[in-house]
């Protein structure tokens, strides 16, 4: 696979990125195991879904034909699964060419939705030996930013339910398709709803991030993906990378997949129910998704909040680690710390993490509390510059500046002699 | 030492030949090069033609199977159009899987016959649902030198002519297939396309029927088919923008061409059997 | 005649350099540009940016016909780049259909330039298309007709917006030559209204 384009994960993102999970704080602000925001939107045609789970945004498409089928199983019909990381989504993804990631995401998905019988494949065989519906779902990933797995399985299982095939009359010889003018199509049957469910592993087991996002993914040590339905029945377990984790911890993080994995079952359920009585009224389908304004634009003022906030530096103070057999709820915080949590704008909160001693080292700010106030112009400290006058040295310039005059721990720049 | 100064401003080269109205083989440039169309020659093919437009060869042949209608339509057979371009055609094409340009190319040679209309499926049908034929149509280049498309509708249409569809028996109820091979029918060409293709030198001089020299130094192609009177395809894949005056004008230049592809391919069929 | 709706939704993914969600009618595509991005050494062209085409359909892998789509797009957006800024780089223009209601080539053309004008790569001028279909009437019309078979034939006309000219020209079915003509005209008077709608776009997005 070329890497001419991925980007490198720093290593100062990485030890910022695990600095932040050891105070128990996410760089996006939500809790360790808190997921993004789940956005189902269908088409105009059957079995065309477009899923965004925050920024990450994926776009299937169920389509059928008639097919003889395999004679291992003459009475069935076929299901066919095609996840495409497609050049958009990142630039270091390459069309035309199947790389490791792409089989294992293929391979995770198709455990998840085939192996798990979700489907009703008898139901498609239109004659025993002769004639099946084969139904081929395509998966294309538009944009990148973590979890892709997750954001697949659930517009894969959107896309399958939302999806109607057309009727079809085999009497003997004659064997007829009808349009969708003449009959209804039928949609598919559907015995369990299975999704997946992912978590990033770090420091063998020691944080555990529900559904990471791009930079979380890189610099995770494992990843373990579970696939749970409604019912809370296991459909696929897979824990890969360079972790050991002990058997409790999977459990315990399963049970906590459980709850989640029905909510979004939900959601996908009301999706469906919700489209269908759009649909007798509008057939838009996805140009309802351009007048829309993205409210997730809003989170990126938050990094501009996080920048303001600063701590007094606690030389004595250190951060006591915690044996890894009490790591039992990682989601709840330390007593010690305190928080502090604000609404910032709709659908947008901030949390604030206070020192007990010192209150006042930590600037809280004013939110506001209005929804129309988007925007609150922040002021950025201006650093202090310092100018060197070295005029009288062999050096071309004749000042230098000193960034960060301030800082006593920053070394001084040595005058040229 | 016109040959070096070719090969260090082959653009320089071609303005000057340009600006006294005239093209480095000769040509004025509305003149298309000489056509040799030769039909039938390839007796392990239904049907078959070699076209040579100036130095550009295509060879096409014709194969016909049976298969099974799809179940969508019954009544139709299928055509499957494939433009190879080998290396051994030009330099710039490594052996492998088919280049870009070849499947651009080919699916190119697929509209223009769905357009054209001159192969109607339903024609191809034996039994409804059950047995059709799929005529394979392989076009191979053996000397790229520009406008292989207008080689390749040419060699198209005359294998078309010399396709000969042996009578098949077949028997619905015991799935019986009787293959004739003594008794053929030829199959129905329904009209003539014929293909122009022109290239824009320097966004301004349109120059018809380019030589692969002149298709590669210029910035943008343009490819008219016309089908008797009426058009079926114009094709401008971006390239220099052109007035619609100017289109028109390629449009015309076109329409000359027919009546002469018309004759050459009656006078090249008349002396086969 | 009634006229194609036209709508957006710039900036729609967050890894690509420029992307849209556009909307011709109920025709949908979404286009993502990178550029300029680093280029495989093979590609590499020394005096001017590789410009590269991805078209991927909605279901099926893609096939000889999206080959098509993509050398048109590519050649295209080419002409329209300034692609002798950024030698040896490579310009990825990236199409992904959502919805086709017979629009699509004009559509993803749409898309691509508005991927590239939301991007802020340097052009030459910006590019619109428009679909003119021919019904079985002998009529011209703007809109796409409901049942397929009454379209006779079917006109994708690029425009340039600088001086007007025909960049690129795609057309399927048979016609003469004066409705080429008429056709030609009808979708140069629509062409005006595309880069208005983009204009309005930007000025709106600021």
């Amino acid at each position: 696979m070329s890497n001419i384009r991925k980007t490198i994960v720093s290593n100062c993102e990485k030890t910022f990125l695990l600095k932040n999970l050891a105070e128990f704080n996410r760089l996006d602000g939500r809790a360790f195991d808190e997921f993004r925001k789940v956005e189902i939107e269908f088409g105009s045609d059957w079995g065309c879904c477009f899923v965004s789970l925050g920024k990450t945004k994926v776009i299937a498409q169920v389509s059928c034909e008639i097919q003889q089928p395999k004679s291992s199983r003459p009475g069935e019909g076929i299901l066919n699964l095609n996840v495409e990381l497609n050049p958009i989504a990142a630039p270091h993804f390459e069309a035309d060419r199947q790389s490791n990631e792409q089989v294992q995401l293929n391979r995770l998905l198709e455990k998840c939705l085939k192996d798990s019988k979700a489907i009703d494949l008898e139901s498609l065989c239109i004659k025993n030996n002769e004639k099946v519906w084969a139904i081929r779902v395509d998966i294309n990933v538009l944009n990148h930013e973590g979890n892709i797995l997750d954001c697949a399985s659930i517009a894969a299982l959107a896309a399958l339910a939302h999806f109607r095939r057309p009727d079809v009359t085999c009497d003997g010889e004659e064997f007829v398709i009808h349009s969708i003018k003449q009959k209804d199509p039928i949609p598919m049957v559907i015995h369990h709803y299975p999704v997946c469910i992912t978590y990033s592993v770090f420091n063998s087991g020691l944080y555990i991030l529900a559904d990471p996002t791009l930079l979380e993914e890189n610099v995770a040590d494992a990843f373990l993906s579970i696939g749970l339905n409604a019912y809370k029945e296991l459909c696929g377990l897979h824990l890969g990378g360079k972790a050991d984790l002990s058997p409790e911890i999977i459990i315990q993080t399963a049970n906590k997949a459980a709850a989640r994995a029905s909510s979004v079952v939900q959601q996908i359920k009301d999706a469906i129910e919700q489209n269908n009585e759009i649909r007798r009224e509008q057939k838009d389908g996805f140009c309802r998704l351009a007048n829309k304004r993205d409210p997730v634009e809003l989170v990126e003022e938050l990094s501009v909040y996080l920048d303001q906030w600063s701590t007094k530096k606690k030389k004595n103070k250190r951060k006591s680690k915690e044996p890894k057999d009490e790591q039992i709820e990682q989601e709840v915080k330390e007593p010690d710390i305190t928080a502090d949590i604000k609404p910032l704008v709709a659908g947008t909160a901030v949390l604030v993490p206070k020192e007990n001693d010192d209150g006042d080292a930590i600037k809280v700010w004013d939110t506001s509390e209005s929804e129309d106030d988007a925007v609150e112009f922040v002021e950025l400290p201006h650093p202090k510059v310092e100018t060197v006058d070295i005029a009288d040295t062999d050096s071309e310039e004749e000042a230098v500046i000193v960034l960060n005059a301030d800082q006593k721990t920053k070394k001084r720049k040595k005058r040229l002699t | 030492m016109a040959e070096q100064y070719k090969s260090l401003h082959p653009v320089k080269y071609y303005r000057d030949y340009l600006s006294h109205n005239i093209r480095p083989d000769g040509r004025v440039f509305d003149t298309f090069r000489p056509v040799i169309l030769n039909t039938g020659s390839i007796d392990t093919a239904d049907g078959s033609a070699l076209s040579k437009l100036g130095q550009t060869t295509v060879v096409c042949g014709i194969k016909a199977e049976l298969c099974k209608p799809k179940a969508e339509s019954p009544n139709k057979g299928f055509v499957v159009p494939n433009l190879d371009l080998p290396p051994l055609c030009s330099p710039k094409f490594r052996p492998g899987p088919p280049s870009d340009q070849a499947q651009v190319l080919s699916q190119l040679i697929n509209d223009i016959i769905e357009n054209s209309q001159c192969i109607d499926l339903t024609d191809l049908c034996i039994f409804p649902d059950k047995l059709a034929w799929c005529l394979y149509i392989d076009f191979i280049c053996l000397d790229f030198d520009g406008s292989v498309v207008d080689a390749c509708i040419i060699a198209l249409v005359g294998a078309l002519k010399t396709v000969k569809l042996p009578f098949v028996d077949y028997d619905a109820a015991l799935d019986n297939i009787q293959v004739n091979l003594e008794n053929t029918r030829p199959l129905p060409v329904h009209s003539i396309p014929v293909s122009t293709t022109f290239a824009i030198f320097d966004d301004k001089i349109i120059l018809a029927d380019p030589t692969v020299e002149e298709e590669n130094l210029c910035t943008g192609i343009i490819v008219i088919v016309l089908k008797d009177d009426e058009l079926c395809c114009v094709h401008k894949p971006g390239g220099s923008p052109l007035s619609s005056d100017e289109l028109l004008g390629c449009i015309e230049k076109s329409k000359k061409k027919v009546p002469l592809m018309r004759d050459l391919l009656k006078t090249a069929l008349q002396d086969v059997g | 005649m009634e006229a194609t709706k036209y709508r957006c939704n710039l900036d729609i993914l967050s890894r690509p350099d420029g992307s849209v969600l556009f909307c011709e009618g109920k025709t949908t595509v979404i286009a993502g540009l990178y550029g300029p991005v680093e280029v495989k050494i093979q590609k590499a062209h020394i005096d001017k940016a590789t410009v590269d085409c991805h078209y991927r359909p909605k279901s099926g892998l893609p096939g000889v016909e999206d080959r098509l789509y993509e050398s048109f797009i590519r050649n295209t957006c080419e002409t329209s780049l300034v692609a002798a800024l950024f030698p040896r780089s490579a310009v990825l223009i990236m199409l992904q259909e959502m919805q086709n209601d017979k629009q699509l080539i004009s559509c993803a053309v749409n898309a691509a330039c508005m991927a590239c004008l939301s991007s802020g790569i340097d052009m030459k001028f910006m590019f619109g298309a428009v679909t003119a279909f021919l019904t079985k009437d002998e009529e011209l019309v703007l809109t796409p007709p409901i049942i397929d078979k009454d379209i006779k034939a079917l006109f994708v006309i690029v425009f340039e917006s600088t001086e007007g000219r025909i960049l690129a020209c795609h057309t399927e079915g048979c016609f003469s030559k004066e409705q080429f003509n008429q056709a030609v005209s009808i979708c140069e008077a629509q062409c005006i209204n595309v880069f208005k709608f983009f204009k309005q776009t930007l000025l709106d997005n600021k």
